[in-house]
């Protein structure tokens, strides 16, 4: 301080310029606080090191936590790669009005044929459907035991477009429009099973994000029990540090980075999980699958997922040290 | 650094009233002792400077500057400037002396090589620049207490504040303690050192401000 030794109280002047020198903040270095941060990230990393079984337990059931999640989706992922490639050829049914004379419809026929969205129509008159019905269900007494045919005449329509999961909506709107047609009883398009798969599919997809969700709470509360515990341990030592002049910041730092640790490792290896055992099932999978869909290949966890669940984990894991340090160092108060 | 006390007083939220009342005044540097019985409120005197605790009235100064206008963001910064030494030397007992001692410097963030000068420095001026990798645990407890003064001083602070520092310490080493101090006062760094030992007190011959039930009774004298 400037102030010489003999000097007596406090001017109004002496305040005034030591007011202004009152060091509150030491002056910002971006080197000094990288290398802090550095410091403390392989501090923090070591001290994970020389605790590995508590170190290991805590990662492995963050690893467990996620990996739940991370397999679903995977599993999900296959499934609708599977489905989106499942194509079949559309029909649309139409069961016309029996009372239907034949030139009706043909003429509905032929204009539906011209129909930009319809590759062909298919004309089944009401005798060959019985023949059909009878080849094809073995009830031939009973239908020629009838007094007259009870078939209506069928159009088969074949849309353009085959049917699949992302063009399902579109052909439902052409059934739709061909159900209008006032010659048509009724229209049915062969697609009832797609509909109940998209709807699993939307199913699945929001189970396996309310998992997820619940999973990373689960991680949360893990990672901040685990930092709550490891500042109670290290108590002594920051009561020193702040005896010493640290700012909360300064203590909450190896905490932090603690926590990230524990997020990082616990994404590695749940990342890990999901990878070897997609390995392990591609064989009997790819095998299955193939018996409906040929060249088909069991898709993994991608670099580009591995990356989005660390970044979660790691993010995740400095949260839930955060909530837990900010709780609790404030209560620990130099007596 | 320049202490000012004006009537200070401080009461427990269970009543019990530690100070009341309190006024001195400490030059730059100056070294002062405070008496008193155990319980007359030396400590708390200690801890308001240290601002663990914060006085419920009258004013402290510090170089100017009244405790009560700093935030609670600024007490890092005015403990750095301020070097303690306790009783129970409160040193960490997982990691070297080296270590202990270089603390205020890292928490500062002074750099690595700055620090190595610095702890070795300090811990030269205690006599203990051969044990430096040694954990507290194996020292004497003189030695011990000598570590606590080397963390203290290692930042060059302008008050030193040191209570009870020969508590459980024999005659001889409580000698060479307070003549530790009295080095550091010599270049210019304010001391107030908070002892129940009287005889050593008288021998040192320095002012002496005397506490007892939470009042200044005696400021002067040498004990």
């Amino acid at each position: 301080m400037a102030q010489k030794p003999n000097q007596r109280g406090a001017t109004r002047e002496s305040i005034k310029a030591t007011k202004h020198n009152w060091p509150t903040r030491t002056s910002f270095s971006p080197s000094k606080y990288f290398r802090q941060h550095q410091t403390t990230l392989t501090e923090s990393f070591m001290r994970l090191v020389n605790y590995p079984l508590a170190s290991i337990m805590t990662v492995m059931v963050i690893a467990i936590a996620l990996s739940l999640p991370g397999g679903l989706y995977v599993l999900l992922k296959n499934v609708q790669s599977v489905t989106d490639q499942w194509e079949q050829q559309s029909v649309i049914t139409l069961y016309l009005f029996p009372n239907l004379e034949d030139t009706q419809a043909l003429a509905l026929s032929h204009r539906l044929s011209a129909q930009a969205d319809v590759a062909s129509v298919e004309y089944i008159s009401k005798e060959e459907g019985l023949r059909y019905f009878e080849r094809s269900s073995g009830y031939e007494q009973i239908m020629s035991a009838l007094p007259e045919n009870p078939l209506p005449i069928v159009l088969r329509v074949i849309p353009k477009q085959a049917v699949d999961i992302t063009t399902l909506s579109s052909l439902q709107a052409l059934r739709d429009q061909l159900a209008a047609q006032k010659e048509v009883d009724y229209a049915e398009l062969d697609a009832q099973w797609l509909q109940r798969l998209a709807n699993i599919l939307s199913f699945g997809q929001r189970f396996v994000y309310a998992l997820s969700v619940l999973l990373v709470v689960a991680v949360l509360l893990i990672v901040g029990n685990t930092i709550r515990m490891a500042v109670e341990s290290r108590r002594d030592e920051v009561l020193v540090m702040k005896l010493v002049g640290a700012t909360d910041a300064y203590i909450r730092r190896p905490f932090l980075y603690m926590g990230f640790w524990f997020g990082v490792l616990g994404g590695f290896f749940a990342s890990l999980c999901i990878l070897v055992l997609s390995w392990w099932v591609s064989a009997p999978a790819e095998r299955l699958i193939d018996l409906y869909q040929s060249g088909f290949q069991l898709q993994t966890f991608n670099a580009d997922e591995i990356v989005l669940c660390l970044t979660i984990s790691a993010f995740v894991g400095v949260f839930g040290a955060w909530i837990a340090v900010n709780r609790h160092i404030t209560t620990i108060e130099l007596q | 650094m320049e202490i000012e006390f004006q009537r200070v007083g401080k009461k427990y939220e269970s009543g019990q009233e530690a100070l009341s009342q309190v006024s001195f005044h400490l030059q730059q540097g100056e070294m002062a002792f405070l008496t008193g019985h155990s319980g007359a409120g030396k400590s708390t005197l200690m801890k308001l400077m240290m601002m663990i605790e914060r006085q419920t009235s009258g004013q402290i100064l510090v170089d100017g500057v009244d405790l009560r206008t700093l935030s609670r963001r600024a007490i890092p910064h005015h403990r750095r400037r301020v070097g303690v030494v306790f009783q129970n030397h409160q040193l960490l007992l997982d990691r070297s002396v080296f270590h202990n001692v270089a603390l205020p410097l890292l928490v500062s963030g002074a750099d690595p090589q700055q620090i190595a000068k610095r702890v070795r420095a300090a811990l030269d001026k205690v006599g203990l620049l051969d044990k430096e990798k040694y954990n507290p645990m194996a020292l004497s407890g003189g030695e011990q207490q000598r570590v606590g003064i080397a963390r203290a001083v290692v930042n060059k602070p302008q008050l030193l504040l040191a209570d009870e520092p020969t508590g459980n310490l024999d005659p001889k080493l409580s000698a060479e303690i307070m003549n530790l101090f009295q080095e550091f006062n010599r270049v210019g760094v304010t001391v107030l050192v908070a002892s129940h030992d009287l005889a050593l007190v008288a021998r040192m011959r320095h002012r002496v401000l005397t506490l007892n039930q939470g009042r200044m009774v005696n400021d002067g004298g040498f004990g």
